[in-house]
């Protein structure tokens, strides 16, 4: 009998931690060696020496190409950007189904993708805007993202059809009558294209997606709660951002519905929750603020805030954060216990 | 099951704890990662503004840009930094890690304040600096507190010893004690107790790593320096660094097969020193390759994934280091991965028989 490497991992952290003694240990090393088995050994030097040595070739060549690269007709540097993809919808197509490297085989597709259409626009310079390059790879890159039902494929996929939006935004001749992408109805956009992808996964979930994860769906969450967030604390000073802080509540509310009742997600609420706080916390402030400058001098106020707001704030935000702690540690127990 | 439950079930069935104590044990549930990181992010916010609150009359009444404010300041926040930790909470765990961070950066910023002594050298600021940290590390508080206090200790050192051969070898110092700890991993419980063991592993590892990527800095200046026709401070013993980590990793590799049979540990240290020859012209490969061995041996899973990708980011690095030609690089890549796939097929006969 041996122990595995997680076990040896989590009996040495339970003797760090003072949870077991040493006599303890010493009966564990008593049954098996408190080390990888030879084994063990073996097995993971026959995957990690084929990973990195195929991986340090694969960087040998890059490093040749890049020695040589001002020397090569641009034929010839797009038919290296090319062949990579085929290389890697090559493996992908004899390779099993859903498994490790099939999975990898098309992250590398959908990271050469846009490698290819960056050289393109380099090579021709076809005065393309950046957002209109992010918005045709993640067009182009959404089969191959569609065949690996990776969440790591998912999640470049979503990252990249952000950044088009809000360059677009800031670039495209929307930003005249929307404003730039960190506008209040540049949150709002950002915030409404990760609703879809979470309303996305929240319902079609299993079927995007080839092992049953939460991670896109919380990447797309906080996707909506970031911006929203930020722009709900601008907007506690008033302003144009007082609708994103309108939406905020809204989308607060329904965050603590859908994920207390309907699908219990405990990520998701602590999200929800620590977000509701500094928007609380950034309102109470900004009252705080108001009423110590009521007609007071410069250097009195300054004294004032320094003095009492601040401290106020403070245990307001430790409160606040304590009792939520709390709250959702206790909802982990009761998950843990049922 | 978590891989808690799994393991405290398993310890049980083989009698190393009775059901009374796998109970115990299970029914402590530690703080999930992300909600203990959410609280961190309010409890430094919190920390920011009660730091400011305290300096703000000082700052009101002239005292604010002063060295003796920054040190009371700073000394007041680490005093109140370790009864904080006396709570044993998160949210205070994390204020006090907020009030140390923030008072031993007072402390050092009064010190190179000090108007009485003007021409104060920078490396006595070092020092004191490393003095600080090394009594923060000895306080007790948190694992990640007395990680943050040990990594400052390294910098503050490394910041004394300063750029050039010093480095070099204080790089490969760092380095061999990391290896030398995690080795040494399952008998840090026989170690007197309130030792900082763990958190001094850590700050080694991820100041070895650091400072593999200093080295490449340093070296790629004095390659641009010598193209220049400008020359440096002093001769830089470039091969000081790769016949260090080349030393590391056969120690470690012959250490680890101490108890294998000739002809297996003969391939072992045959392959270690193959890579090294290598792999000579990327030194932080070899590096990552000793700590990776035992991290792996310590079974600590975090820290073999941590490596692995400094290994990565090092060859992202590696790319703009200016010491040898791209085709060079090459060329020592090309070499080093083809050690590695024949070393490979020669393990590979061990494994058919069955360990």
């Amino acid at each position: 009998m041996s122990w595995s490497v997680q076990e040896v991992g989590q009996i040495l952290t339970l003797a760090e931690a003072g949870e077991l003694s040493r006599d303890d240990l010493a009966r564990a090393a008593r049954i098996a060696p408190l080390r990888p088995s030879r084994t063990t050994w073996l097995l993971a030097v026959d995957r990690l020496f084929a990973l990195a040595g195929a991986l340090l070739l694969a960087a040998a060549v890059v490093f040749f190409f890049a020695y040589n690269w001002a020397d090569l007709h641009r034929f010839a540097k797009l038919a290296v950007a090319c062949v990579a993809l085929a290389g890697c919808v090559g493996v992908a197509a004899f390779s099993a189904p859903f498994g490790i490297v099939y999975r990898a085989a098309l992250l590398g597709a959908c990271i050469t993708t846009g490698a290819l259409l960056a050289l393109i626009g380099q090579t021709y310079q076809t005065g393309a805007d950046l957002w209109e390059l992010f918005l045709a790879w993640a067009t182009l890159m959404l089969p191959f993202v569609l065949l690996a039902r990776s969440s790591a494929s998912w999640a470049l996929w979503l990252l990249v059809a952000n950044l088009a939006l809000a360059r677009g935004l800031s670039q495209s001749g929307w930003s005249v009558t929307l404003g730039d992408w960190f506008g209040p109805v540049g949150v709002l956009l950002l915030a409404g294209l990760n609703l879809a992808a979470l309303l996305l996964f929240e319902t079609l979930g299993p079927r995007l997606l080839s092992l049953p994860r939460r991670h896109i769906a919380r990447l797309a969450a906080a996707g909506i709660i970031v911006p929203l967030t930020a722009g709900a604390m601008i907007g506690c000073w008033g302003g144009k951002y007082v609708a994103v802080t309108m939406v905020f509540a809204a989308v607060i509310a329904a965050g603590f519905k859908a994920y207390l009742e309907l699908r219990r997600d405990l990520v998701m609420l602590a999200f929800v929750t620590f977000s509701a706080i500094a928007v609380v916390t950034t309102g109470m402030f900004r009252v705080l603020v108001e009423l110590a400058s009521a007609g007071g001098e410069e250097g009195a106020v300054f004294l004032i805030v320094a003095t009492f707001v601040y401290p106020l704030t403070a245990l307001a935000l430790i409160g606040g954060s304590v009792l939520a702690a709390r709250w959702i540690l206790q909802l982990h127990r009761e998950d843990r216990s049922a | 099951m978590s891989a808690r439950g799994a393991v405290l079930a398993r310890l049980a069935s083989r009698g190393v704890i009775d059901a009374a104590r796998v109970e115990t044990l299970a029914a402590t549930v530690a703080t999930p990662w992300w909600l203990a990181l959410l609280q961190a992010v309010a409890a430094w916010i919190a920390s920011l503004l009660l730091v400011s609150t305290f300096f703000a009359p000082l700052l009101l009444a002239g005292f604010g840009s002063g060295a003796a404010a920054s040190g009371i300041g700073g000394v007041l926040l680490l005093i109140a930094a370790i009864w904080l930790f006396g709570r044993k909470r998160i949210f205070t765990d994390q204020m006090a890690l907020a009030f140390s961070l923030a008072g031993q950066a007072l402390v050092l910023s009064a010190f190179a304040n000090f108007r009485a002594a003007p021409d104060i050298a920078l490396d006595r600021v070092w020092l004191v600096g490393l003095l600080v940290s090394v009594v923060m590390l000895l306080v007790r508080s948190t694992s990640t507190h007395r990680t943050a206090c040990a990594l400052l200790a390294c910098a503050h050192l490394g910041l004394l010893i300063g750029p050039g051969n010093g480095l070099m070898l204080y790089a490969v110092v760092l380095a061999a004690l990391a290896v030398a700890a995690w080795l040494g991993r399952s008998h840090w419980r026989t170690l007197p107790a309130g030792l900082p063991v763990k958190p001094i592993a850590h700050a080694l590892t991820l100041g070895a790593l650091a400072c593999g990527w200093l080295v490449g800095v340093e070296v790629s200046r004095e390659a641009m320096q010598s193209l220049a026709g400008e020359v440096g401070p002093a001769g830089l013993m470039t091969w000081l660094y790769p016949a260090g980590a080349g030393a590391i990793l056969l120690g470690a590799a012959g250490w680890l097969s101490r108890a294998t049979a000739v002809a297996l540990r003969g391939v072992v240290l045959g392959g270690a020193t193959l890579f090294v020859i290598a792999a000579w012209q990327a030194p932080g490969l070899i590096t990552s390759a000793a700590l990776l061995l035992a991290v792996f041996h310590a079974c600590h899973r975090a820290w073999t994934g941590l490596v692995l990708l400094a290994a990565l980011l090092y060859l992202g690095e590696y790319y703009y280091s200016l010491q040898v030609t791209l085709l060079v690089k090459a060329g020592a890549l090309a070499a080093t991965g083809l050690v590695l796939l024949g070393l490979r097929l020669v393990l590979g006969r061990w494994r058919g028989r069955g360990a």
